[in-house]
């Protein structure tokens, strides 16, 4: 059988597809001219998720805060490669996961996420996710995602995060939709495997 | 529609990613299949699981960082060339790089043209390393071999090696490189005094291949092939009481032997790692010598 997984990405001409990117290619445009309220816009836009993105990949505050400096300058120096058809949030993923390569490459180590940030950024993300199961269960998810190698990591986070489909995923991580299949089905049992016992917590969700 | 299970396709079937007809297939597979329905009960797991990462929100500080970069103006298209243009010192560059662009361009000349690959035919004893993967494959053969490590995922036992023996084996992607004929089935591990050895059982068009390989230093001095220095060397050896054939090989501190009844020496097999078409011209010409 042949792995034939389906295209998400929308046929050209459907609405979503026009109206937003031409948005955001006009406000590139404008930020590479200096428009710093086009810049604060885009900037506002991607950066949580971009940042949360190199945070997964290198586990270290202050390596994830470059990547996410040297992903928005890179954005605006490389402005012109930017297709109109093209999603950002994909080409900015794509430059956050080169940038985490190159960086493991120079350091081949990085060091586990504090426990204390974790704990900030859930009361700062989710104030209204106050159960205490399921800020649990967010934390048990990231500790146990964090140890996973850097490629399986690198999709998970990509599917969960910015809940990309798994074409999106296989063009930010340049490798096939059956190696993204492959990766996520190893991802999903070894996080069944690992926090199995958080099962009943879930249920009725 | 699946030979046995559908397990690789479970996670995409969960998500919705599969086209409709492979849907209704694995759906069909998995009704009736209780090891499938129990792995994507346990996939589904996973997947609520993962729904609750959540996104770490950027420090405040960040903006007043790139802000200043801004105000800079060494972010904008007129700054950036500005920024290039300071950088002058073109006399020293430009040399530099046509020197490495020559060596380069020398060394690919080397590696993608002549490339040379010589195949020999030895009758000196068998080394420790083909005698185990004769064995293994003539299990292998009358199906009396199980894999500790069941996988049709090259990438997934590239990581079991690697935990298990320490030892690189990077097969091709089947689905990029769209080898119908080959098929991964899994593999194991022995442990020997000297180090551990991997076995790994594949088909190609239907015939059972075996690799086998280890570390140098597993195997006695001087016992592993030669690299070979201006020739990559590829020795053969032909089993005339079982019909195999076996090609041995060094490289990169790492020793292996494919053991099999595939024609024309059994070089077909070395196209499960060597997925270039040069490459792979290169080892099919390669004309056997002594």
């Amino acid at each position: 059988m042949v792995f034939e997984l389906t295209r998400k990405l929308a046929p050209a001409g459907v609405a979503g597809a026009v109206t937003e990117a031409p948005n955001e290619a006009a406000l590139l445009a404008a930020c590479q001219q200096g428009d710093s309220e086009a810049f604060r816009h885009l900037f506002d836009s991607h950066k949580d998720r971009v940042y949360s993105l190199a945070l997964y990949l290198s586990r270290d505050e202050a390596i994830a805060n470059d990547i996410t400096q040297q992903a928005f300058a890179t954005m605006l120096l490389k402005a012109r490669e930017f297709r109109a058809e093209a999603k950002l949030s994909t080409w900015l993923y794509r430059l956050v996961v080169n940038l985490c390569a190159d960086e493991w490459r120079r350091e081949r180590k990085w060091l586990p996420l504090a426990a204390a940030r974790h704990k900030e950024a859930m009361s700062e993300k989710a104030p209204q996710e106050k159960s205490l199961a399921r800020n649990e269960i967010a934390q048990a998810v990231m500790r146990a995602i964090e140890s996973l190698k850097p490629k399986l990591r690198a999709t998970v986070v990509l599917k969960y995060l910015e809940d990309l489909s798994y074409q999106e995923i296989s063009q930010v991580l340049g490798c096939s939709m059956g190696t993204v299949a492959s990766r996520l089905n190893r991802g999903h049992k070894l996080l069944a495997r690992k926090l199995g016992h958080l099962r009943p917590s879930l249920e009725g969700e | 529609m699946f030979r046995r299970h559908a397990s690789k396709y479970l996670s995409a079937f969960a998500q919705g990613e599969l086209s409709n007809g492979q849907a209704s297939s694995v759906a069909a597979h998995v009704r009736s299949c209780d090891r499938c329905r129990e792995e994507l009960d346990e996939i589904e797991c996973g997947i609520s699981l993962a729904k609750h990462l959540p996104t770490i929100p950027a420090p405040s500080s960040l903006y007043s960082a790139m802000q200043n970069l801004l105000q800079s103006g060494a972010l904008t298209a007129a700054g950036s060339s500005r920024r290039f243009a300071r950088r002058g010192a073109w006399w020293v560059a430009v040399p530099a790089a046509a020197a490495i662009i020559a060596v380069l361009g020398s060394i690919l000349w080397y590696k993608k043209l002549r490339d040379p690959i010589s195949i020999e035919s030895i009758s000196r004893r068998p080394t420790k390393l083909e005698a185990l993967a004769l064995d293994l494959q003539m299990q292998q053969r009358y199906g009396q071999q199980q894999p500790d490590f069941t996988t049709d995922d090259p990438e997934a036992l590239a990581e079991w090696a690697l935990e298990k023996t320490g030892l690189g084996v990077h097969l091709a992607d089947q689905a990029v490189e769209n080898l119908q004929e080959y098929k991964l089935e899994g593999a194991k591990f022995l442990t020997t005094p000297s180090g551990p050895i991997l076995a790994v059982f594949l088909r190609i068009d239907q015939v059972p291949v075996t690799l086998a390989a280890a570390r140098v230093d597993a195997l006695a001095k001087g016992e592993a092939p030669s690299q070979g220095i201006w020739r990559k060397k590829i020795f053969y050896r032909f089993d005339s009481s079982s019909g195999v054939n076996l090609l041995s090989w060094t490289r990169d501190e790492q020793t292996y032997v494919f053991a099999s009844g595939l024609p024309n020496l059994g070089r077909a097999a070395c196209f499960v790692c060597h997925t270039n078409a040069r490459r792979r011209e290169l080892i099919g010409n390669a004309k056997l010598g002594h």
